[in-house]
Formats: structure tokens, sequence, C-alpha cells
């Protein structure tokens, strides 16, 4: 029906909103290359802090970059129940997989001890691709894809290679693609929408 | 029969709130609708009404007691918040099913 069709065409309008400048996507960029810096560097104690990076920018970056070129929006009560179902089934796998995860580790040379990298790629994966449907941003799919081919390629390659570490420089190598993506998204998005001047 | 659907179909148009059936105010309904609030920035990029057309039209539907439009300033710049009132937003869902009614 084409009003339904309409309205459905709103709501994905909405949800641009929150993509289509490209913060997301180094954000998520950011926070993934960080993580494999900060193996590579021997400081996991501060991975935590890599929870700041989307905060920060998108602080500073809606505020500078987008709220004038697109203004701002609050959420309507659907959009905040979807959003609020997103976290919880988000948190309830990863809860699920850390305990399946802690189990696995007191049964010896089980599969998760195995390939306890290839899970924690394909949970990530699947948190990043459950951003993209809940977006309604395809292109997260494949940076969820990239993240698991990256991880799970990289444990697999690690008794073969021994040069490198194949897990760390798949990791800071998918970070790097989705930055750059991001990047581009951010530049089409400035070059789209000029800052509208209420005062002039 | 055919002739008395017509007539019927005739009827509901003729109910239909003119207000908000203008394409450019539907849109500012529907975006409205799905939100809590949005300020004029976002619905001048997303409408590509220039700022008078949109200011006209936000008048229109304040006036009906349709929107509700809060101007004041944020970090220093204009800011004007504008949302459905509870009088819009059952207009707009009793648009909505006349609508239906229509096209079925």
């Amino acid at each position: 029906m084409n009003e339904k069709a309409n309205l459905q065409e709103i709501r994905r309008q909405v949800y641009l909103y929150y993509t289509e400048d490209g913060l997301a996507d180094i954000s998520l960029g950011l926070v993934i290359l960080g993580f494999g810096l900060l193996l590579l560097l021997d400081m996991p104690a501060f991975v935590g802090v890599l929870g700041l990076i989307p905060l920060l920018i998108w602080y500073l970056g809606k505020g500078s970059l987008v709220v004038p070129r697109v203004g701002s929006i609050q959420p309507g009560r659907a959009l905040k129940k979807r959003f609020l179902g997103f976290f919880i089934n988000l948190s309830l796998i990863g809860i699920g997989v850390l305990v399946l995860f802690l189990l696995g580790r007191g049964a010896g040379e089980s599969f998760f001890s195995m390939y306890s990298l290839s899970i924690f790629g394909f949970v990530l994966a699947l948190g990043i691709s459950s951003l993209g449907l809940l977006m309604n941003a395809i292109r997260f799919y494949f940076y969820g894809m990239l993240v698991f081919i990256a991880m799970a390629g990289g444990e697999l390659l690690m008794n073969s290679i021994s040069a490198f570490d194949p897990f760390l420089m798949g990791v800071i190598g998918a970070g790097m693609v989705i930055v750059a993506a991001g990047l581009v998204y951010l530049t089409r998005f400035l070059g789209k929408y000029p800052v509208i001047d209420l005062e002039g | 029969m055919m002739a008395e659907n017509t007539q019927k179909d005739l009827n509901l148009e003729m109910e239909l709130d003119r207000l908000i059936h203008e394409p450019a105010r539907l849109k500012i309904m529907a975006f409205l609708a799905v939100l809590d609030s949005a300020d004029f920035t976002f619905l001048v990029s997303r409408l590509g009404l220039t700022m008078g057309n949109l200011s006209a039209h936000l008048s229109k539907l304040e006036d009906a007691g349709y929107v509700e439009v809060e101007k004041g300033y944020k970090d220093n710049r204009p800011h004007t918040a504008i949302s459905l009132t509870a009088e819009g937003d059952e207009a707009f869902q009793s648009y909505r099913d006349q609508m239906k009614q229509i096209l079925q």
C-alpha cells in the first residue's frame, strides 16, 4: 500500500539521520583499530578506554558537523522501544556467549578454547550486523562480515605465519577499512548538505 | 453498486482534513508522527522546502493546534523545536484511516 510505503520511507529517512554522516562508521572503525593497536602494543588493560571514542565522536561530530547541516531530532516512542530492544538483545547474546566461553574454558581442549578468537569475532560481527539491522544500514552487515573474516582468518593462520601476528593485522586492517569507508560517507555528507544559516 | 462505492469514496474525500492533505504539510505531519520532536533545520533539510515556505506551513499547522513550536537558543544558535500535539496526532491518525478506506 502506497501510504504504508511512504511512512516506511519517512522512517528510513529518520534512520538515515543516524548513519548518513559516517560518524557511526568512523567510531566503529576506530574502536576496532584501537583494539588491534592496544593488543599489538601489549596494553590490553586500556581496552575499556575505547568506549570513549564513540561518545567523543558523537558529541563533537554531531554538534559541529551534523546539527548545523541537518538539525537534530528526538526519537519517538516506537523508535526508542526499538533501540532499547536492540540493546537488551545484544546484551543477552553477549552474556550468553560469555557464559558458554567460561564453561568451555573449564572443559580443557574444548571447541571454545580452540576457536575463542573466531567465536569472539563472530559475536562482534553479530553485534555490528545488528546495528545495521537497527539502523537500516546494509553496509554494517559487510563490516560485520569483514571483522569476522579478519579475526577467524587471523586465528586460522596464526600457526602458519610467524613473521607477524595475522590476527592483529587482520583486526587493524579491518578497522582501517571501516574508518576509510566512514570518511568517504562523511565527505559525501558534508558535500551534500551545506550549513543552514537560520539567522541569515 | 459501483456508483454507490464511488459516491462513498467521494463523501470520504470530502471529509478529509484539507490542512493535512496538502503534500508538504502531510510530510511534516508524517515526520513528526514518528518523532518526539524535530528541529527546524531537520525539516528544512529533509523536506527540501525553503525556510519561508516551511514557516508558512508550520504557522498553519500551529494555528490549527496540530503542532507545537518552541523557539529558543541552543549552543548560541537559534533553535526551533517542533512537535505534534495530541490533537495533531489524532488528526493524523484519522487522516490515515480515511486514506486507507479510500484506497481500499
